[in-house]
C-alpha cells in the first residue's frame, strides 16, 4: 500500500500531463489539470458530436456532479480562451457557443473535419433558382440529375463551357456590331443602297450572335461561390443591363427611319440621328464591358 | 525506495515534455494568402479562416513542429466569379482541404525552414516553408511562404481569356499565436 499510493499519485499527475502532450488528441481532449482528466471520458476518440450529449447526459449524474472540482482552470488549446468557472458549466458547449469550434473537428481522428462545400450558392438569380436549384426546370424535365456532388461537377464543367464560348462570342459580337455601325455610318454618308444591304445584313448577325452570347451567360449554371460584392463581374453584368437595352432600342428605332424620294424629311433625319447614336453608346458599352472582366 | 525512486524519474520525464506545448492560434490576424499571376494581372486571395497548429518551447523559443489546415472555399479575391472559377480547376467538392504537416523544422534565430508535406488538391508533395518566427510578450507571430507548381498537384492552369496563368502558386502566411 505504501509503494502503490505514490505510484497512483505519480499516474494521475504524469497521466494529466501527458495527455496534454499528445499529437492527435483534439484541443477539447488536451484539457489540463484535474478537470482535463475529469473531462477526458466524454470525448474519447469515437465521441463526436455525440460526445456531447453524453457529456450532457453526465450533467445530470449526480454522482459526476459531486466529483467535480470547485474552481478548477481548463484551457482547450488554440480554439478557446482559458476560462475560470466551474467545469461542467463550461463544458456546455452551446451555450459558451463553441459550437463552430467543435464542428471544426473530426473527433475520430482528431483532426479538423472535412469541409463540405455547398453544392449551391446562397443567393442564386431567380433564372438560376428556377433553373438549376434542386427543385429548378432543369432536373424536373430530367435534362440534368438530382443535385448530387458529381453531378454539379458535370454542371460545372457545363457551365465553364458555356463560358468559354460566351466569351469568345462576346468578341465576335463586338466585331459584328463595329462592322454594321461601320456600314450605317457609311449609308448615313454616301446613301449607297450596297452599304445599306452591308448595314442590315451586319445588324441581322450582331443580333443573332449577341441573343446566343447573352443566353450562355443567362442559362449557365451558377457557380460554386457567389458573395454580395463590387467586383469586375458585378460592373460587367450592370453594363450588361445597358448595352442589353440598346439592343433592343437601337434596331427599332432604326426601321422606324424612312428615306422617301430618295431625300430624309426632317422627322426621319433626327430618328437616323437618335439612330447613330444609340448604336454607338451601344457598341462603346458593350466593348467596355469586355475590357473590364478583364482586370 | 526503488519505486520512490521510479516515481520521481517518472515526474522528471513528463515535467520535460510539458516543456514543448501547443500554442493557442489567434485567429484573429492569421491568415494564408495564395497569388497567382495571369499576363493580364495578379490575383491575391486570402483565407481568414486557416488552423495553424504550432508545438514549440516558449521558454527557449524553439518551434518543434508546425502544421495548417484551410477549407478552400475560404479564399476571398475580392471576385466571386474568378474564386468560384478557382474552385472549379481545384475540384473543391471532391478535394475542398489543404493542409500542411511539418516533418522537420530547422530553426537558425528568428529564420525557420520548415520541410513538411502539402496535400492539395488530391495530392501530396514535399514542400519547403521559409518563415520567420518573432516572439514577443505574451504572443508569437509566425510570417512565411512556400511556392508550389500547379501542374505538379496535377491542377489544370486556369485561363483568362484563353490565357493560362503562370504554373508557380504562391502561398504566403501570417500565424498568430498566444502564449500561456
Amino acid at each position: 500500500m505504501k509503494t502503490l499510493l505514490p505510484m497512483a499519485v505519480v499516474a494521475v499527475i504524469g497521466g494529466t500531463v501527458y495527455a496534454s502532450e499528445i499529437p492527435g488528441f483534439t484541443p477539447l481532449e488536451r484539457g489540463t489539470g484535474a478537470v482535463g482528466l475529469f473531462s477526458t471520458p466524454a470525448f474519447t476518440p469515437d465521441g463526436g458530436p455525440f460526445a456531447l450529449k453524453r457529456f450532457e447526459s453526465l450533467q445530470e449524474d449526480e454522482e459526476v456532479e459531486a466529483a467535480r472540482p470547485e474552481t478548477p482552470v481548463v484551457r482547450f488549446d488554440m480554439y478557446t480562451e482559458t476560462v475560470r468557472t466551474p467545469p461542467l458549466e463550461i463544458l456546455d458547449l452551446e451555450r459558451a457557443d463553441f459550437t463552430d469550434e467543435v464542428a471544426l473537428f473530426d473527433t475520430a481522428e482528431g483532426a479538423p473535419a472535412h469541409p463540405k462545400p455547398k453544392l449551391l450558392p446562397d443567393n442564386m438569380s431567380l433564372m438560376e433558382r428556377s433553373l438549376w436549384g434542386e427543385g429548378g426546370i432543369i432536373r424536373a424535365i430530367g435534362f440534368s440529375s438530382p443535385l448530387t456532388p458529381e453531378v454539379r461537377k458535370s454542371e460545372l464543367a457545363l457551365r465553364r463551357t458555356m463560358l468559354t464560348i460566351h466569351q469568345i462570342g462576346g468578341f465576335a459580337t463586338l466585331g459584328l456590331m463595329v462592322t454594321a455601325a461601320y456600314y450605317g455610318q457609311r449609308y448615313l454618308n454616301l446613301s449607297r443602297s450596297h452599304d445599306r444591304n452591308m448595314h442590315q445584313t451586319f445588324v441581322t448577325a450582331t443580333i443573332a450572335s449577341y441573343s446566343l452570347t447573352a443566353l450562355l451567360a443567362i442559362l449557365s449554371p451558377p457557380p460554386l461561390i457567389r458573395r454580395d460584392e463590387t467586383s469586375t463581374t458585378t460592373i460587367h453584368k450592370t453594363l450588361a443591363w445597358v448595352h442589353a437595352a440598346g439592343m433592343i432600342v437601337t434596331p427599332i428605332i432604326g426601321t422606324m427611319i424612312r428615306k422617301r424620294s430618295g431625300r430624309y424629311s426632317y422627322n426621319d433625319l433626327s430618328t437616323a440621328r437618335f439612330h447613330q447614336v444609340s448604336a454607338y453608346i451601344t457598341t462603346g458599352v458593350f466593348a467596355a464591358s469586355l475590357i473590364v472582366i478583364t482586370f | 525506495m526503488k519505486p520512490y525512486v521510479l516515481c520521481l524519474v517518472l515526474l522528471g520525464v513528463t515535467g520535460a515534455a510539458a516543456q514543448v506545448t501547443h500554442l493557442k492560434q489567434q485567429k484573429e490576424g492569421s491568415l494564408m494568402t495564395y497569388k497567382l499571376v495571369h499576363p493580364l494581372h495578379h490575383v491575391e486571395a486570402t483565407s481568414k479562416e486557416v488552423v495553424y497548429d504550432v508545438q514549440a518551447d516558449a521558454t527557449k523559443k524553439e518551434i518543434r513542429s508546425v502544421s495548417g489546415w484551410v477549407d478552400v472555399t475560404t479564399f476571398d479575391s475580392g471576385n466571386s466569379n474568378r474564386d468560384s472559377h478557382a474552385m472549379e480547376v481545384i475540384d473543391a467538392i471532391s478535394y475542398p482541404e489543404a493542409k500542411f504537416e511539418s516533418a522537420d523544422v530547422l530553426q537558425r534565430g528568428d529564420s525557420l525552414i520548415v520541410k513538411g508535406k502539402l496535400t492539395f488538391h488530391g495530392v501530396t508533395k514535399d514542400v519547403l516553408a521559409l518563415c520567420k518566427a518573432s516572439w514577443s510578450e505574451g504572443k508569437l507571430e509566425v510570417d512565411g511562404g512556400f511556392d508550389v507548381s500547379l501542374t505538379a498537384f496535377n491542377i489544370d492552369r486556369p485561363s483568362l481569356l484563353m490565357i493560362p496563368v503562370e504554373d508557380r502558386l504562391s502561398f504566403s502566411l501570417v500565424a498568430l499565436f498566444v502564449l500561456n
